[in-house]
């Protein structure tokens, strides 16, 4: 056969059979959508097609696509490709790249007829895609790291925040640093193939610091290492700068709202106190000029007495704001509340109030910082005997119990006094808060509280306005503090000023 | 002297109330000096009975004393019948009404109660009291007068 021939014969074969042959489905389409051919690879999955119109059978739709890439293509004479879903039985619905094509001469526009094509997408290329989706689209920084610690891929994310990574050690990308970071959470999957999160912060492409928490996971590629090494990790970063920021100014706003606090209730002492010495200076001076001596002696006390309040209020001022290392030796815990009931019976008598102790004998000596449990029981005596004045009732009585049960060592003081409506009791243990006017500086129960607090303990406080108070210390006996005096009986010697209940 | 303060009869009587004695005896004496019949009392114990039986023609008082007993004086003196219209002027070092939802007088702020006649800011200088005290009573007897 001539070559000439040959060539016809090979042409004539494709044209005929090329349409059954391709392992795509081919149709062919008019303007008014109908198949006016399809191929073997079609038929085998869409069945009978003469007469029907693409969206009917490909789509079960009575009338044409959204987006109909066919009619778009009819329209301006140039071939589309698109991703499409089509409904291959009943109920099943597959994922298909389709390619549209007029059928026109070439160089000769749009003809009556169009070619479709379609061929199925398979699942992994779907997951491959997807996954390329997610690693891009993801609100996070993504990086695949080698052992080198070398970025060997970033996401959009990372890449539009830090600059280009691929190529240059993650610490360089994150940190600007030139080596890696001391807990580097990548290096330690590489060293034991389990997953590591750290939060670090780092030096976006613009200098500004990010706040992130970062994942890393061990990456399997390609089946793995034969050795179970791991060769690669993944890193997932999730900024928290904006949380950070957030926490920052809330703290800031707290401590600035605690300022206020601290600020207005000193004022309000001051201001008292600034009275009795205004109230001095009037009384001496109206004396002076009326010649009544006793007048002006009156005047000097008066005057003594609010300069001594107001060094008492700015010594107390002190003692709150540096506070004092606890002095922890192994004491009866009765002997502060011993203590205590002697140095205020004489005082509550005086007042009309009943003080009684009720001190559990036999109980086991404690590492406690003596004074500072007997300036807390101090306070919340007289808090006690106050709370009693204030009340109009006949009879009564502050009694001040100590007990031990399940560990826990406690020291309570109940009173039936005036008690504590919840609008006193949510702010007792604020900065100054006082309701006894000029006689209270507003210390004493936060001092109480950073006292027990230091022993590991807590204060609880129940009150009911009228009935009475009960202010309970708890000190469980596993948190006491360690013993720092001289001449204690255990841990001698230990640094002042340790003590675990100081991180409670 | 003819600018000495009177009620309708006589210098006018001013009650303070206080838990501070020194404040007590500064203003009673202060009081006394211009002129005014002054009594003084450290503490609330018996001071209701003491208004209604001696009527005085104003009180100052101290709201913020051991267990809100000012807070509850004031309350008291204006829901009883005998006590409603004596005038009141809170004296405090938290004077100022944006103060007092901090020191727990919310009963004052949010208008539960009604307001005192006047504030007084401590420390308070003898001309400020004297000033607001004049103005209140002129206003009393201007008000008695015509009504």
């Amino acid at each position: 056969m001539k070559p000439e021939a040959e060539q016809d014969e090979v042409r004539r074969l494709l044209s005929d059979r090329l349409f059954d042959l391709a392992p795509v489905m081919m149709v062919a389409l008019d303007a008014e959508f109908r198949i006016v051919e399809a191929n073997a690879a079609f038929a085998r999955l869409f069945g009978e097609w003469e007469g029907k119109r693409c969206f009917e059978l490909m789509k079960g739709r009575q009338s044409q696509c959204e987006q109909c890439q066919v009619s778009l293509a009819f329209a301006d004479g140039k071939a589309r490709l698109c991703d499409e879903l089509l409904t291959v039985a009943r109920d099943t619905i597959s994922q298909f790249i389709v390619r549209v094509a007029p059928l026109g001469q070439p160089g000769g526009g749009g003809g009556p007829y169009l070619l479709w094509m379609a061929s199925k997408v398979n699942e992994a290329s779907i997951l491959q895609r997807e996954n390329d989706i997610l690693f891009e689209g993801v609100p996070c920084y993504v990086t695949v790291l080698d052992r080198d610690l070398e970025v060997i891929r970033a996401n959009r994310r990372m890449r539009e925040t830090f600059g280009k990574a691929p190529g240059k050690k993650c610490y360089e990308v994150y940190k600007r640093r030139d080596r890696p970071c001391r807990k580097c959470p990548a290096l330690l999957v590489f060293e034991d193939g389990q997953e590591h999160t750290a939060e670090q912060t780092g030096v976006t492409a613009n200098g500004e610091a990010a706040h992130y928490i970062v994942t890393a996971s061990p990456l399997s590629r390609e089946g793995g290492s034969p050795n179970g090494q791991v060769n690669f990790v993944i890193e997932i970063a999730t900024d928290v700068t904006h949380l950070r920021t957030l926490e920052h100014e809330k703290i800031e706003a707290e401590r600035m709202a605690a300022v206020g606090q601290t600020v207005a209730g000193l004022a309000h002492g001051i201001k008292n106190i600034l009275m009795g010495v205004e109230g001095g200076i009037y009384v001496m001076e109206s004396g002076m000029r009326k010649g009544q001596i006793d007048r002006v002696d009156r005047g000097v006390q008066m005057l003594k007495r609010n300069v001594e309040k107001i060094s008492s209020l700015v010594k107390n001022l002190l003692s709150f704001s540096k506070g004092r290392p606890p002095h922890v030796t192994v004491v009866d815990p009765n002997a502060p509340a011993r203590e205590v009931l002697d140095l205020y019976s004489g005082m509550a008598r005086q007042a009309g109030v009943v003080l009684e102790g009720v001190l559990t004998e036999g109980l086991a000596p404690a590492a406690l910082d003596a004074e500072g449990i007997h300036a807390c029981l101090t306070n919340l005596v007289s808090n006690a005997v106050d709370a009693c004045l204030a009340s109009e009732k006949k009879d009564c009585k502050v009694v001040l119990t100590t007990s031990e049960a399940d560990g826990e060592l406690v020291y309570e003081v109940a009173d039936n006094g005036c008690g504590m409506d919840y609008e006193v009791k949510k702010k007792i243990f604020t900065t100054f808060f006082t309701t006894k006017g000029a006689g209270g500086t507003g210390l004493g129960l936060l001092t109480s509280r950073k006292i027990v607090q230091e022993h590991g303990g807590k204060i609880l406080v129940e009150s009911d306005p009228g009935k009475g108070t009960r202010v309970r210390i708890v000190l469980p006996r596993d948190r006491l503090p360690v013993v720092t005096a001289i001449g204690a009986a255990v841990n001698e010697g230990q640094k002042e000023g340790v003590s675990r209940g100081e991180t409670q | 002297m003819s600018d000495r303060p009177k009620a309708q009869n006589g210098p006018a009587k001013i009650l303070i109330v206080d838990d501070e004695r020194d404040i007590v005896e500064y203003l009673t004496m202060a009081l006394e000096d211009a002129g005014f019949k002054a009594a003084g009392l450290a503490g609330t114990e018996g001071a209701l009975e003491w208004i209604a039986a001696e009527r005085p023609d104003l009180v100052l008082l101290d709201v913020m004393m051991p267990g809100h007993t000012g807070l509850s004086l004031y309350r008291a003196m204006r829901e009883g019948e005998a006590t409603k219209r004596i005038p009141v002027v809170i004296i405090s070092g938290y004077a100022r009404k944006d103060d007092f939802s901090k020191m727990g007088l919310d009963e004052l702020e949010s208008g539960r109660l009604p307001p005192p006649d006047g504030y007084l800011e401590k420390p308070i200088t003898v001309p400020t009291l004297l000033a607001t005290l004049r103005r209140l009573l002129e206003r009393d007897e201007t008000r008695s007068g015509t009504g």
